[in-house]
């Protein structure tokens, strides 16, 4: 039991001498990778914020810019497109001035109001919080960075591919030749294929329907069943047999005429309240009327005019 | 004739070595350069013994003992615990210091400044892991140096304040592992917080707890104010108390000595100051040798472990709108947060830890046994024993292993692919998930790895089933599509037959891209960061 | 004792410790005769000595030569003070000064032995005494020395390791596109005309001029006391608001309080990241890269400044 210490001093040096190679060489090691792994790691970070985006854009940015950034007619211009990637700063006057990802990060931050006969229906909100929208700072950026991620493809975009919907803001027209005009062609708003707004009052049914953003949530092919519900908003497919499947519906065309008017009456569960509840203001009561009937019919056109 | 006349004959090295002797003896405080090579040689030492002076003349030095009895230097009696608190104190005190350089305490930076310190500082994330590793292991050893005084009953007369002192430097050293805690600004962190604060809110009565929380968060939840409390309670306020009542530990320990083991030494005895000179180890240069090798030794461990297996944690940046699921507290609160599982806010998380820490800091008072030895002292020993395994049992039910079950599909989830860290999905890495539907009912012809993932989720779907009632038949469905560039969209889909009969439905969005690395997910990091990220992402890439 | 100097009072005293040591050797104490006439040491420790002696020669043979004839020199040194230079090394020890500390030395085999109650360690501090820095005994080396001495060094090179990897941590590194780091500017072929107005970079702090030679980076920094100098058009040359300060489009000093002409950073030109062609400094004259082809890529290097000719 007794003096179980070594007073044996050269071997507690050599225990100390072992331990400093052994430090030695794993600091040498690691200043030999640290090169490598500063790479990796600020790949790894970009990734990641891409990741945060993804799941921000899904949640707040794709019922109006669609799944994959394809946009919408009317709604909200296209992001995956080879035309925003290349031409969109030039045609606002901000090419030189600042590179795409700041516009974008501007945007998404500040939101951009719309204006007079502007396709766009809805006025993109502010999203940062410094301007009184959801998202913190960082967040943003995780956006714009996941955004940003599309340009590689979209690039290679051929002209049929890109979902390219013009901007009605652009003054003067880019040399379009990626996208279907003719370079030399003086440029026209009428010449391309967008709706232009139509006035209040006698607008088609299919038209409003892609024009007041009911499609971005609503899909008209789909069944809504528990299974297969709609991502944002409940699927119209088989909405004429609409008493068969909610239970407290008993007049289909007063209920759906209700969640037009006035959604927070009539919020489906499983939904957030994503429904704007300005309809009845933006559409007058004959259009209202005529959607529903047009909704309703069993044999419509699927697809929403353009 | 004077002295004076005779040296000046003498040649000038001579002088020059007697003027570089006196440096050396200046440097030493005291010992001459032939005194130092005897004592490093092991030639016991003269009459008076030189090498002693240091001791006196020094700062450092005189706060050690010149000498130690035989029996405390042997290192199965103290296991070197109090020494390595010290070291790690002091360990913590040089990386934290080093940190501070890229560190600015704001929701703003703090995050954004550990990505950067992570990816474009050299040695940045050895620093990182290096602090992280020591404050960890710096709760765990001064509990263990807690654990040691008192199996070997070193508390009883005279030391019954060191004890006392003892224990406030443990409560310190959580504290100041628990404050660090916060400064990543990760979810973690965050959350991590979130709750060891909210305890402090259940303190009686109730506007004495808010104000408490009050003061600690500098606004009702935590955010700027509350980081920088944190950060200015980490990095300056409870250092500088540790510090203090370090030295009050220390002076005591100095004092009466370290004690002697039990056969040798009774109650009441003044070890430190009559050690038999056949018995005596000097500090100058056995004991030095032995603690700086020791203390080289353990560093060596530590660095090894960063180096090749460790890596701290940082998860998605501190988000106050989402708890993550499965949120837990430090594992040294575990146990804390197990005794919140099963009693009252009030009593788990203030009164019993509070009378706890009052038991702890008396027990010197209270054992009157006036024996150490451990046959005298059976129910003292007995009553640790059972007093740890106590807290084992509790810090056990601390973990979400124990009454915090979620609903069987989240659970499912969470296991494969959890919303903070790593799981099998992301473990096997982005080429190892193929773009396609699968059903967990139908095989699938594709790479190992994936059929391991699902195999578990099946697994993991009919494991669910048979503990839970409202789980029934249940299928799932993995939903792999190629989002973007480099971007992969992962949706699990799981279908189930509640309790009464009515088909349940859940479904989570994931996304993996490409690069991200997740490098807490290795338990044992490759060398060569290339190939390993090679073999991560298969050869598709 | 009022009356005495300094010097005096410091005679006294060695004097005093000499006579003290003396004694406790059992020797009879002359003043003034210690360094005059040496006197042999008494029989029994001459003896001793010359033993010690012969041990210390053969360890000196061993290991550590260098050491060992220092031990040596410092012996002969002290016969030299004796008045005899060629006197062998045995000798030399054998006929110390009554002062010598060497008389009290121990080997490591004598340690036991020898040792006298005043020890060698308290001699050595004493004034007048000629300072050992090896004794006798420990002219070599051993092992657990040695470890020693490895075990310090090896924490020194632990520490200065450690030393070092926290200056490259705490070391700021810039980015592209960062001040300090490198700017990409687009290829040979994007460069403005050869007599165009300088181009100026706010972020990398640059103005770019193109000119015959090749693509330049000037500091926007003016020379003199760091005010930002401007191009103005009208005079085709940079003109600096504080102190009025001229420098041509190329950068070279015109007039003012500048002392010397204005710094520039290196501009590589890089083909698919091989560099191709740099700014070097030559003769104290910047020359800036010669573009060999349009397809090239222009790096300004805002991380290395190469300073402008001196015209002092």
């Amino acid at each position: 039991m007794r003096s179980l210490y070594v007073r044996n001093i050269g071997n507690k040096l050599i225990w100390g001498l072992l331990a400093s190679l052994v430090i030695v060489i794993s600091v040498g090691l690691t200043a030999q990778t640290e090169d490598t792994r500063m790479d990796l790691q600020t790949k790894n970070w970009d990734g990641r914020s891409i990741e945060n985006g993804a799941k921000i854009f899904a949640s707040n940015c794709a019922t109006c810019h669609g799944r994959r950034g394809q946009g919408l007619p009317g709604i909200a211009p296209t992001l995956n497109s080879h035309y925003f990637f290349t031409r969109r700063l030039e045609d606002v006057g901000q090419a030189g001035t600042l590179p795409l990802a700041t516009y974008i990060h501007l945007t998404v931050a500040a939101g951009r109001p719309s204006k007079e006969n502007s396709q766009w229906i809805n006025r993109m909100v502010p999203w940062s919080s410094q301007f009184g929208g959801p998202l913190r700072t960082d967040q943003v950026e995780d956006v714009v960075a996941y955004v940003m991620n599309w340009r590689e493809t979209a690039i290679l975009q051929t002209v049929d591919e890109d979902p390219f919907q013009p901007f009605l803001d652009v003054s003067k027209p880019p040399d379009l030749q990626n996208i279907g005009v003719d370079p030399d062609q003086e440029f026209e708003p009428a010449q391309l294929t967008v709706s232009t707004v139509l006035p209040k009052g006698n607008r088609e049914p299919s038209y409003l329907f892609s024009a007041m953003g009911c499609a971005g949530c609503h899909n008209l092919e789909l069944d809504e069943d528990p299974r297969a519900r709609g991502e944002s908003g409940p699927n119209m497919g088989q909405v004429h047999a609409i008493v068969s499947y909610r239970e407290n519906v008993s007049d289909s065309a007063a209920y759906i005429k209700e969640s037009i008017v006035s959604p927070d009456n009539s919020r489906v569960e499983g939904y957030d309240d994503a429904m704007p509840n300005d309809f009845a203001e933006r559409m007058t009561e004959e259009e209202i009327d005529r959607l529903v009937l047009w909704l309703l019919d069993e044999n419509r056109e699927s697809t929403p005019d353009q | 004739m004077s002295v004076q006349e005779q040296s000046a004959d003498k040649r000038w090295y001579s002088n020059l070595l007697r003027g570089l002797n006196g440096i050396f003896v200046y440097l030493t405080a005291g010992i001459s350069a032939n005194e130092f090579r005897s004592m490093l040689r092991g030639t016991p030492p003269g009459r008076p013994n030189t090498r002693l002076k240091p001791h006196a003349d020094a700062f450092l030095l005189h706060i050690k003992p010149s000498y130690y009895h035989e029996s405390v230097t042997r290192f199965t009696h103290t296991y070197r615990l109090g020494l390595l608190s010290t070291y790690l104190f002091l360990f913590e005190t040089i990386t934290g210091i080093i940190l501070m350089v890229w560190y600015a305490p704001s929701p703003e930076r703090a995050y954004v400044d550990m990505i950067r310190l992570l990816s474009s500082v050299p040695f940045g994330q050895i620093m990182r892991d290096l602090h992280r590793i020591g404050a960890e292991l710096m709760v765990a050893i001064v509990t263990l140096h807690m654990v040691r005084t008192y199996l070997t009953g070193s508390y009883k007369s005279p030391r019954e304040f060191t004890w006392l002192t003892g224990v406030l430097l443990l409560v310190m050293t959580l504290f100041l592992s628990f404050s660090g805690y916060l400064l990543p600004w990760d979810q973690l962190a965050f959350w991590a917080v979130t709750i060891g604060t909210s305890m402090a809110e259940a303190v009686p009565p109730t506007f004495v707890g808010e104000i408490i929380n009050l003061l600690a968060r500098g606004a009702p939840d935590i955010g700027a104010n509350g980081l920088l409390r944190f950060y200015l309670l980490h990095v300056l306020f409870l250092p500088l108390l540790l510090f203090l009542f370090f030295f009050v530990h220390y002076y005591k320990v100095v004092l009466y000595g370290i004690s002697l083991p039990a056969q040798e030494e009774e109650i009441g005895e003044d070890t430190a100051n009559r050690v038999p000179a056949n018995r005596r180890v000097y500090y100058l240069s056995e004991v030095l040798v032995d603690e700086g090798s020791f203390l080289l030794v353990v560093t060596a461990v530590i660095t090894a472990v960063v180096v090749f297996l460790f890596q701290a944690p940082l998860e998605h940046i501190a988000d106050p709108q989402q708890t993550p699921f499965h949120t837990v507290a430090p594992w040294y609160f575990y146990w804390l947060q197990g005794l919140l599982k099963i009693a009252d806010k009030m009593w788990a998380g203030v009164i019993i830890p509070g009378v706890l820490l009052v038991l702890l800091m008396a027990i010197p008072y209270l054992d009157r046994n006036p024996s150490r030895r451990g046959a005298d002292r059976r129910v003292a020993t007995i009553s640790g024993v059972v007093a740890g395994i106590f807290m084992v049992i509790l810090s056990w039910m601390g973990t979400p292993s124990y009454a915090v079950q979620g609903a069987p599909p989240l659970e499912i989830v969470q296991e494969l692919m959890p919303e903070e860290g790593v799981g099998l999905s992301r473990e096997m890495g982005y080429a190892h998930l193929p773009n396609g539907v699968y059903d967990s009912r139908e095989e699938y012809e594709v790479n190992e790895e994936f059929a391991e993932l699902l195999h578990d989720f099946r697994h993991a779907l009919e494991s669910w089933d048979e503990k839970v009632d409202d789980f029934n038949a249940p299928w799932g469905q993995i939903t792999i599509s190629q989002d973007q560039d480099s971007l992969k969209r992962v949706n699990w889909e799981i279908n189930w037959i509640s309790a009464v009969g009515e088909e349940e439905f859940f479904t989570q969005d994931f996304w993996l891209h490409a690069d991200s690395y997740y490098w807490e997910q290795y338990g044992l990091k490759k060398y060569g960061v290339p190939q390993f990220l090679q073999q991560q992402n298969g050869e598709e890439r | 004792m009022a009356e005495l100097t300094p010097a005096e009072r410091r005679d006294q005293r060695i004097a005093e410790a000499k006579r003290s040591v003396a004694e406790k050797r059992g020797e009879t104490f002359a003043p003034g005769d210690a360094g005059a006439s040496p006197t042999p040491p008494a029989g029994p420790a001459a003896e001793e000595v010359e033993e010690l002696g012969n041990i210390t020669q053969a360890a000196g043979e061993l290991e550590l030569e260098a050491d060992a004839s220092s031990t040596e020199t410092n012996s002969v040194e002290e016969v030299a003070a004796a008045g005899d230079d060629n006197q062998s090394l045995a000798d030399d020890t054998s006929t110390p000064p009554a002062s010598e500390p060497i008389v009290g030395t121990r080997t490591p085999v004598a340690s036991a032995v020898a040792a006298p109650a005043a020890s060698a360690a308290k001699r050595d501090n004493e004034p007048g005494e000629e300072p050992k820095f090896l004794r006798t005994d420990i002219r070599s080396l051993n092992r657990r020395e040695f470890l020693t001495y490895s075990w310090a060094a090896a924490v020194g090179i632990v520490s200065a390791q450690s030393l070092v990897a926290t200056g490259l941590l705490m070391y700021p590194r810039f980015r592209a596109g960062e001040f300090g780091g490198d700017f990409a500017i687009g290829s040979v072929a994007s460069l403005p005309a050869k007599d165009s107005a300088p181009q100026g970079d706010p972020i990398g702090k640059f103005w770019l001029i193109n000119t015959e030679e090749g693509p330049r980076a000037l500091y926007m920094v003016c020379t003199h006391l760091g005010c930002l100098y401007k191009w103005v058009e009208a005079n085709r040359r940079f003109e600096c608001p504080c102190h009025g300060s001229k420098f041509t489009r190329e950068g070279i000093y015109i007039e003012g309080p500048a002392p010397r002409g204005l710094d520039q950073f290196v501009v590589e030109l890089q083909d698919n990241g091989t560099v191709v062609s740099s700014t070097e400094s030559l003769d104290d004259q910047i020359h800036p890269p010669v573009a060999t082809s349009d397809g090239l890529e222009i790096i300004v290097k805002t991380g290395t400044k190469i300073q402008g000719k001196s015209h002092s």
